[in-house]
């Protein structure tokens, strides 16, 4: 039987940028009627079985009690909850990538922003992954449709498309603290003055020191989109790109938030072959942020070292999944 | 932003006085020296510590009953003296642990005994700021079970109708007295309401001050501009509804899980604080002693205080402030 | 002088407060451009947009609000359509309003006025014509005052709005459309503080205590009365919170005999609160047992049955003939068709469609 995994973050497009920002809420209501239109779709695609992370809401539940109640005209006969210990923390979604891994599940729907994408991919790089945007900054997901997202997984869990078809290695940024690996960022990897982890999300641009980034395009918003500012990285491309950022005379506007658009001055930036080692020996207390949430603490004197890879997970193209399906008489009735 | 080393030892030292309250109140229960209903918010503290500093001489605020880090707007005896029913605590002592205020001073808003019920007050004292064009930002914060009063919806479309510079806090501790969220509500968070009335909401984690005052600061800048908003502070209460709660309705697995979830935010504090180098161990034990003497004086001043007598609170005097035309 | 209608001398009144003080506020459903569905007080809202408020369908929303505002120093008058829908706010009226002044240790006192137009003459039935005196006067914190006359209304009203508690002030629906009177040009002679009774005539046999619409009925028995030798003397207490128990005393003192009429509810009614205050004071001077007038126990129908629920004329002439030990005329022994119903319905649209 064909297996989906589905980690759909309870917090994600939540978090205190709302305050600053007219960013997008995406609400637990709204979630679960994204879940619903995946689960409907991939059903009527093919025959698998799904398994959903658990989750402090019980979106699952939700969805149990809602093929339980009377006239319910879906199918959601397909969906089981996934039986494992909850922490409520982003260990959540790691654990349960890894999971999806070990019991060999053909492809891992992940709903969140880059930081649940990041969590994902820290749990899996092998399982093909469909990355969909539900969250604040969403660089690296895609803003997709439940049902068409039910429909590629259904469609690749279904054997409709070889992975290797529509799915390839993301690049990734790793990240290495005083000789230890201590974690990857999937966009960018910012140098942040402020040393606490706090609210996790930046929102004083003049606290940024470094952007590293896999892609920028100054057509997003994030972090990435400042380096953007100088130069394009797609996502096809094999390298990254680093830039600094100073307190100096703004000399480019920049998207750098949902709704916030300013001056900051950049200098430095250059193009990071895949595989390149930058190295730093800080000079200042402040946190490493990992695709838009601070993380790492760091003291004077820590070396801080990172480097662009293709280490990053399967990421499927959606869409592509879709028309090979098609253009091989998948859908025809 | 970072936080000076004064501002880091504030926030520490009102946790304290949140956890060190408590735990006087307990000491003198126990000794049968105090009488009523007290409820404690343990591992609950970082709420206060993050947001208490936030509060300016314009703002006004509105604890609720797990709030004793409020205290650090009050003047510590009479606080304690208001508690114990003594003539020369706030509000002559009639307003026991909860309902002491003072609107016009200290901008401390009363905290109503139906949970839940001052929503839409606080929301008009934000309306009379703003049509008086006056500055400040009111703060009233209620529990997950208060956030179900019909009332906070009202409140958030008040808000947004008028653009009211208020901040509405919802502690999201898991359990509404002895019910779980769970059972009271389809949503795990509540922020998500806000948003069908065009009011920002934001869920924090909260056992970590940092992030909450660094919310608080985003959501007032906003209220000031006329920008409502709503601020949910995930934490867990490690302690029952009141002083003596046995907690039958919690059991070992839940408490771990989220004890592990939501770590003592003291402890948690302290570590960040020594980690980044900006107080030594002896330094935080020095800043709760001085704490925890600030409130045995307190208690000490305020046993020494006349008592409250049932003569005092009666009288047409005390229930209108125009007793003029005759028999009441 | 100026000769006014009630609606008139209400909204004269509010009207020069709100001139005079720049922290009087007008709020409620529809009182904007509308002029508010109780008495159509258009100069408001043209005078004054900004203080004016039109509120969403919120009675527990809006009167949590002008608590707060209350609390703050303003001093809102909040329109109810119906008092019935008090009900709805219930908490913010008992504990917001009434309790603040009290708990704050009188630091914190609340001006608010809550008015509404109380009993029938809606012909809109059960969830929109109750009496609500009895059920709010329990509240120690509240002033309930319940004029009947314009000449009252207008130095009341400004009387209320400059008081510093929370006051309830409930009209008459079937008489704020009828009374005419005339009021003082000048301010200082206008204020009528709460607590002080108005002999409205003056009588020898029987007093009778009653406000809004059995007051109008009870000044009509009394005409019917002085024709078969039976002397009537009405008090109209204007307030029944604070309540000038003395006027009463002294009237009882005199006649010996008492009547209490309104168009609440009999059981729990404000009747019942005068009927034992007097009782613990001068039972020695009541020569015959008190007689509550009142509606029974049950709701009002919708359309115009509502005049054969409520009290009326001859339930008050049957009342007084009760504790006189009188007997009763033929004409008077059953339910009589109340006079004047149709006149009623004549003279409201005057208001109604201005």
């Amino acid at each position: 039987m064909p297996l989906i995994g589905i980690a759909c973050n309870p917090q994600s497009g939540k978090d205190i940028r709302r305050l600053l920002t007219a960013a997008t809420t995406i609400d637990d209501m709204e979630k679960l009627n994204i879940l619903e239109r995946i689960l409907l779709s991939a059903a009527a695609v093919g025959e698998q079985s799904v398994c959903l992370m658990p989750d402090r809401l019980g979106y699952g539940r939700l969805l149990l009690q809602k093929r339980n109640s009377r006239g319910y005209p879906g199918d959601l006969s397909q969906l089981e909850i996934y039986d494992m210990d909850r922490t409520e923390t982003q260990a959540d979604t790691i654990f349960f990538a890894s999971e999806m891994e070990r019991i060999g599940a053909d492809v891992l729907i992940v709903m969140g922003g880059d930081g649940t994408s990041r969590a994902a991919a820290k749990g899996t790089r092998r399982v093909p992954m469909i990355s969909m945007s539900t969250g604040t900054n969403n660089v690296y997901p895609e803003l997709m449709e439940g049902t068409v997202a039910g429909m590629a997984a259904a469609a690749l869990a279904g054997g409709m498309v070889p992975a290797a078809e529509c799915a390839s290695p993301a690049k990734c940024i790793e990240i290495w603290k005083n000789g230890t690996l201590v974690d990857l960022a999937l966009i960018d990897l910012v140098f942040c003055r402020n040393p606490f982890v706090g609210s996790r999300a930046i929102w004083n641009y003049e606290e940024i020191d470094q952007v590293v980034v896999t892609q920028c395009s100054m057509a997003s918003i994030g972090f990435s989109s400042l380096v953007g500012t100088a130069l394009r990285v797609t996502r096809e491309e094999d390298c990254g790109a680093s830039a600094e950022f100073t307190d100096g005379a703004p000399n480019t506007l920049a998207p750098v938030g949902a709704g916030t658009i300013q001056g900051v001055h950049i200098q430095n930036v250059r193009r990071l072959p895949l595989g390149e080692r930058v190295t730093r020996t800080m000079t200042y207390q402040g946190t490493l942020a990992l695709d838009g949430e601070r993380e790492i603490f760091f003291q004077p004197g820590d070396v801080i070292t990172c480097a662009v890879t293709r280490g990053g997970p399967m990421r499927v193209d959606a869409a592509r999944a879709i028309e090979y399906a098609r253009t091989h008489g998948c859908f025809q009735l | 932003m970072a936080y000076s080393k004064e501002q880091l030892v504030e926030m520490y030292k009102i946790m304290q006085k949140a956890r060190l309250f408590d735990k006087k109140i307990a000491t003198e229960s126990k000794k049968g020296k105090l009488v009523g209903m007290f409820h404690f918010g343990t591992n609950q503290e970082a709420l206060e510590g993050g947001l208490m500093p936030c509060i300016g001489p314009d703002d006004y605020i509105k604890p609720y009953h797990r709030n004793h880090g409020c205290l650090s707007l009050c003047d510590m005896k009479l606080y304690v003296a208001g508690m114990l029913e003594r003539t020369t605590g706030y509000n002559m002592g009639i307003g026991g642990d909860y309902h002491q205020q003072d609107i016009r001073d200290l901008h401390l808003l009363p905290i109503d005994g139906l949970i839940g019920a001052d929503w839409l007050y606080d929301t008009g004292v934000a309306m009379a700021l703003k049509l008086q064009n006056k500055p400040g930002v009111v703060v009233t914060i209620n529990g997950d079970g208060g956030a179900q009063m019909g009332g906070l919806y009202e409140s958030m479309n008040f808000a947004s109708l008028f653009d009211l510079p208020i901040v509405y806090v919802i502690v999201n501790n898991g359990v509404a007295m002895t019910t779980p969220t769970e059972k009271e509500c389809k949503c795990s968070e509540i922020s998500g309401r806000a948003a069908g009335f065009n009011v920002k909401g934001v869920s924090v984690w909260g056992q970590d001050p940092i992030a909450i005052r660094e919310a608080m600061e985003a959501a007032m800048e906003g209220a000031r501009r006329g920008e409502p908003a709503l601020l949910e502070i995930m934490t867990y209460r490690k302690c029952g509804h009141y002083f003596g709660d046995p907690r039958e309705y919690e059991t070992p697995e839940r408490d771990a899980r989220m004890t592990e979830k939501y770590p003592d935010p003291i402890v948690r504090f302290e570590k960040v604080l020594q980690e980044m180098g900006v107080c030594t161990e002896e330094e935080l034990k020095g800043y709760a002693k001085e704490v925890k003497n600030e409130i045995a004086e307190a208690f000490e001043w305020a046993y020494q205080q006349p008592r409250l007598t049932g003569n005092m609170t009666k009288g047409a005097d005390k229930i209108f402030s125009n007793t003029e035309g005759g028999k009441l | 002088m100026r000769h006014v209608s009630y609606a008139q001398a209400l909204e004269a009144a509010v009207f020069e407060e709100m001139q005079r003080d720049s922290k009087v506020y007008y709020m409620g459903e529809d009182v904007g451009v509308f002029g508010g569905a109780i008495s159509k007080m258009y100069s408001l809202f043209q005078t004054f947009p900004e203080r004016v408020m039109d509120m969403p369908l919120d009675e527990k929303g809006f009167t949590g609000i002008a608590v707060g505002m209350a609390w703050m120093g303003l001093r809102p008058i909040v329109e109810f359509m119906y008092p019935d829908f008090l009900v709805l706010a219930m908490n913010e009226v008992a504990h917001g309003a009434c309790k603040e002044y009290w708990l704050s240790n009188q630091k914190v006192p609340v001006p608010m006025v809550i008015r509404s137009a109380q009993g029938i003459g809606s012909q809109c039935g059960a969830h929109h014509s109750e009496c609500i005196e009895g059920w709010m006067m329990n509240y120690p914190g509240l002033k309930i005052a319940v004029p009947t006359f314009p000449e009252d209304a207008y130095g009341m009203m400004k009387y209320a709005i400059r008081d510093n508690d929370p006051v309830l002030w409930l009209d008459c629906r079937t008489t704020i459309y009828t009374e005419e009177a005339d009021i003082p040009e000048k301010e200082k002679d206008a204020l009528i503080p709460f607590g002080k009774a108005r002999v409205r005539r003056e009588g020898t046999d029987v007093t009778i205590v009653a406000w809004h619409k059995l007051l109008k009925d009870a000044l009509a028995a009394a005409d019917d009365l002085e024709k078969q030798g039976i002397s009537c003397e009405i008090i109209d207490p204007r307030t029944l919170i604070p309540f000038d128990i003395e006027t009463v005393l002294a009237s009882v003192r005199k006649t010996g005999h008492l009547v209490i009429a309104h168009e609440a509810n009999v059981r729990g009614g404000f009747g019942a609160e005068i009927a034992a205050q007097v009782t613990e004071r001068e039972a020695g001077a009541l020569k015959a047992p008190i007689v509550r007038v009142g509606t029974p126990n049950t709701y009002i129908p919708v359309g115009m049955v509502e005049w054969q629920i409520v009290p009326d004329k001859m339930d008050v002439i049957r009342a007084i003939k009760k504790t006189l030990g009188r007997d009763l005329l033929e004409e008077e022994k059953g339910q009589v068709e109340v006079d004047g119903v149709a006149e009623l319905k004549k003279s409201r649209p005057k208001n109604d469609e201005a």
